[in-house]
C-alpha cells in the first residue's frame, strides 16, 4: 500500500516535471510561429509565459523576441529595456553587435538620439563592410535627429557603397537652407503683424483665413461696442478675447511652421532611405 | 508570485491543482494570485466551489474575507465571519470593524451614534486609529448646501470646504448681475447688455446650485474613499 | 508528377534566391517616416448627431467651436476632459442638468485648487471626469 501510494508520487512529480518542460518548448513553438506569421501582438504575452517558465535562467533569444515584439507595437522604452537584459545573457559576438543597432533602433525612435550615438560610436564594427555601413547609416539618422545636417550627410554618404548614390546624397544635403524652412519664429513674427500671416507662410492656408476672420470679427465687435457704449467697455468685453485669438494665432503659427518643417525633414529623409535602402549587397 | 506577475501564477497555481486537485497550499495561492490580479470574483466562484458550506480554516477565512472585501460583497463577508471555526472573537472584532470602515455606511450616521458594538473587542491599534478619525468627519449635507448657495451664491460650496471654488462663483454671479444691472440701469429694459448679462447671471447662480449639490456629494464620497483606502492599506496583504 | 515536382522546387528556390540578397533594404526601410512628426491625437469626434434637434444643435455646436474658435486658441483649460468636450459629453449623458454641471466646470476652470484634483499624466491637467449624475 504503502509502495503504491509512493510510486504514485514519484510518478505524479515526474509528471509535473515532464508538463513544465513540455510547456516551455511548446509555448515557444507556438509563439515563434506566430511571430514569423507577423502578430506581434500575439506572440508577445506567449514569449512572456514562455519567459516565466524558464525563470530565473531566461534564454537571450526569447528576451530579445520579446523585445523585438514590444519595438514592433511601437513601445521603445518597453523593448529597450529587454534588449539590455538580452545582451548581457547573450554569448555569441555577432547577435550581441545586432544586439546594439536594436538597441539604437529603441533610442533613435524614442527620439534619445545622444544615447544612441553612444551606443553606436562605442561598437566595434570589425572588418564587416555591411556592419560598417550599417553603423554609419545608424549614426547617419542620429546626427540627423540631433539637426546636425553636414554631419549627418557625411554619415550617410559613408554608409552608401555606390560612387553614383553617394553623388545624390551630397546634392540632397548640399542645399542647408531647407531644412531650416518654414522658419518657426518667421511665421509667428508675421502672424503678430498680420493675424493669418504666419499660417499662410506654413502652407496652412485655410487656418490662417480662420485666424484673421477670428480675430477681425473681435475688432469689429469693439468697435461696434465703442460706437454704441464707450471705449471701456469695449475694453472689458472684446478686447480680452481679441487678445486671447490674437495670441493663440501666432503661437498656432509658429506651431504650424514647426511641424510642416519637420514634415519637409522627413521627406528629405526619406529620399535617402530610397537611396541607400535600393543598394543591395 | 515575488515578481507581482499575478495573472501568471494564476495560471501556474492552476496547474498544480490540476495535478494535485487537494494541494490546501496551492489553493490558498490561486485564491491570493486571483485576488491580486483583479480577478476576486473568480477567486471567490472557487473558494465556493471547494467549500461549499463547510467551516472555514483560519487560513481560508482570512482569504475568503479579503476576497469579499476587494469584491465589496458585505453580505458575502458576513458568511465568512459566521463560517470561520478558528478565528478568535478578537479577530472576527478586528475584521468586522474593517468591514464597517470599507462599507462607508457610518458617513450616514450621526457622529454619537457611530459606536458598532466590536470596537472595545478589536485588537488593532491601526483601525481603531482610522476607527477614531471617522468620528472628526461629518456628512455635508446635499440639501443644506444648495438651500446656502439659494441665499448667497457660493455659500454652499463653501460649507463643503470648496471654499476656493465658492468665492469663484460668487464672483462669476457677481460680476454678470453688475453688468446687467449697470446695461438696464443705463440703456433701460430694451439693453442687450442688460439681457445678455443677466441670462449668464441666471446661469451662473443656476449652475452654481447645481455644483453645491455636487461639492457636498463628492466632499462625502471623498471622505470615505480615503478612509476605505487607509483601512485596505491595514488589512489587505499584498 | 515528377516534372511537377521538380518545377515547383525550382519556382520556391527562385522566390528564395530572389529574396536573399535584399537583407539590407528591410532594416533601412523600417526606418522610414522616423522624423514624422507624431500626430496630435483628438480626444473627441466631431461627428454630428442627427438624432434630435437637441442633439443637432449640441453636436454641430461643439463642431463649430472646436473647428473654428478652439483650434485658434493654445492650451487653455486646465482640465482633462477641456471644458468644451466636458460639456458635450455632460449634456449628452445628463440632459438639462449636464447644462448646469457644463457652466459650473466653467467658472471651476481657473487652477486655483489643485489639491482638488489628481494629474492625468499623458496631458499634464487635472483630470476631471464627466459623471452620471444620480438623482
Amino acid at each position: 500500500m504503502k509502495l503504491k501510494a509512493f510510486s504514485l508520487l514519484i510518478s505524479l512529480f515526474v509528471l509535473s516535471q515532464l508538463a513544465t518542460a513540455q510547456n516551455v518548448r511548446e509555448t515557444r513553438a507556438f509563439a515563434d510561429s506566430l511571430f514569423t506569421a507577423g502578430q506581434t501582438d500575439a506572440a508577445l504575452p506567449v514569449y512572456e509565459r514562455a519567459a516565466y517558465f524558464m525563470r530565473p535562467d531566461i534564454d537571450a533569444s526569447v528576451l530579445e523576441r520579446i523585445a523585438d515584439c514590444f519595438l514592433a507595437s511601437d513601445q521603445p522604452e518597453k523593448a529597450l529595456e529587454y534588449f539590455d537584459h538580452s545582451y548581457f545573457v547573450q554569448t555569441s559576438d555577432s547577435i550581441k553587435k545586432e544586439l546594439i543597432f536594436k538597441k539604437a533602433a529603441c533610442f533613435l525612435r524614442s527620439g534619445n538620439y545622444k544615447y544612441a550615438l553612444m551606443e553606436l560610436y562605442s561598437m566595434d564594427a570589425g572588418s564587416s563592410s555591411t556592419i560598417e555601413n550599417k553603423k554609419n547609416f545608424y549614426i547617419g539618422m542620429s546626427w540627423f535627429g540631433l539637426e546636425d545636417f553636414p554631419k549627418s550627410a557625411e554619415y550617410f554618404v559613408k554608409a552608401s557603397e555606390i560612387p553614383a548614390n553617394k553623388q545624390k546624397i551630397k546634392e540632397i544635403f548640399a542645399d542647408q537652407k531647407k531644412f531650416y524652412r518654414p522658419n518657426p519664429k518667421a511665421a509667428s513674427w508675421f502672424s503678430i503683424i498680420i493675424p493669418g500671416a504666419g499660417q499662410f507662410y506654413s502652407g496652412e492656408v485655410l487656418s490662417g483665413i480662420n485666424s484673421l476672420l477670428l480675430t477681425g470679427s473681435f475688432v469689429a465687435l469693439g468697435f461696434y461696442v465703442i460706437s454704441i457704449t464707450s471705449p471701456i467697455d469695449a475694453l472689458f468685453t472684446a478686447l480680452p478675447w481679441f487678445q486671447r485669438y490674437y495670441q493663440g494665432g501666432f503661437q498656432r503659427a509658429a506651431e504650424m511652421a514647426k511641424n510642416k518643417r519637420a514634415e519637409n525633414r522627413n521627406k528629405i529623409f526619406n529620399q535617402v532611405i530610397d537611396i541607400i535602402a535600393g543598394e543591395t549587397n | 508570485m515575488q515578481s507581482h506577475e499575478y495573472q501568471l501564477a494564476a495560471a501556474e497555481w492552476d496547474r498544480v491543482l490540476f495535478l494535485n486537485p487537494f494541494d490546501t497550499m496551492a489553493r490558498l495561492n490561486l485564491l491570493k494570485s486571483f485576488r491580486l490580479s483583479d480577478k476576486p470574483v473568480e477567486g471567490w466562484k472557487k473558494l465556493n466551489l471547494w467549500y461549499p458550506s463547510a467551516p472555514l480554516t483560519k487560513a481560508f477565512s482570512l482569504e475568503a474575507a479579503q476576497l469579499a472585501l476587494t469584491i465589496g460583497d458585505f453580505a458575502a463577508f458576513g458568511s465568512v465571519m459566521d463560517r470561520s471555526a478558528d478565528l478568535s472573537g478578537a479577530e472576527k472584532s478586528t475584521w468586522k470593524l474593517g468591514a464597517w470602515l470599507m462599507q462607508g455606511d457610518w458617513i450616514n450616521q450621526p457622529v454619537k451614534s457611530r459606536n458598532p458594538s466590536f470596537t472595545v473587542a478589536s485588537m488593532n491599534p491601526q483601525l481603531l486609529d482610522i476607527y477614531s478619525k471617522t468620528k472628526d468627519i461629518h456628512r455635508k449635507s446635499p440639501a443644506a448646501a444648495v438651500a446656502l448657495s439659494c441665499l448667497v451664491p457660493g455659500m454652499g460650496k463653501i460649507y463643503s470646504h470648496d471654499w476656493k471654488d465658492g468665492l469663484m462663483s460668487l464672483l462669476f454671479v457677481a460680476t454678470s448681475a453688475f453688468q446687467s444691472y449697470r446695461g438696464f440701469s443705463k440703456y433701460g429694459i430694451s439693453s442687450v447688455t442688460g439681457w445678455i448679462f443677466g441670462g449668464l447671471a441666471t446661469g451662473f447662480y443656476t449652475a452654481n446650485l447645481f455644483g453645491s449639490w455636487k461639492s457636498a456629494t463628492l466632499y462625502n464620497v471623498n471622505q470615505t474613499d480615503r478612509i476605505r483606502h487607509e483601512t485596505e492599506g491595514v488589512l489587505i496583504t499584498h | 508528377m515528377k516534372w511537377k515536382t521538380i518545377i515547383s522546387i525550382f519556382i520556391i528556390s527562385a522566390a528564395f534566391t530572389f529574396n536573399a540578397p535584399a537583407q539590407k533594404a528591410p532594416d533601412i526601410n523600417s526606418f522610414r517616416n522616423l522624423f514624422k512628426p507624431a500626430p496630435g491625437r483628438p480626444e473627441y469626434s466631431l461627428k454630428i448627431d442627427p438624432k434630435n434637434e437637441f442633439r443637432l444643435i449640441l453636436t454641430s455646436g461643439f463642431a463649430f467651436y472646436k473647428v473654428f474658435i478652439s483650434s485658434q486658441d493654445g492650451v487653455r483649460c486646465t482640465f482633462y476632459p477641456s471644458c468644451s468636450v466636458y460639456a458635450l459629453n455632460t449634456i449628452k449623458m445628463n440632459g438639462i442638468a449636464g447644462i448646469f454641471d457644463a457652466i459650473d466646470r466653467l467658472t471651476r476652470c481657473n487652477g486655483i485648487s489643485p489639491e482638488k484634483y489628481h494629474i492625468h499624466e499623458p496631458t499634464q491637467r487635472f483630470y476631471d471626469p464627466v459623471t452620471k449624475i444620480n438623482r
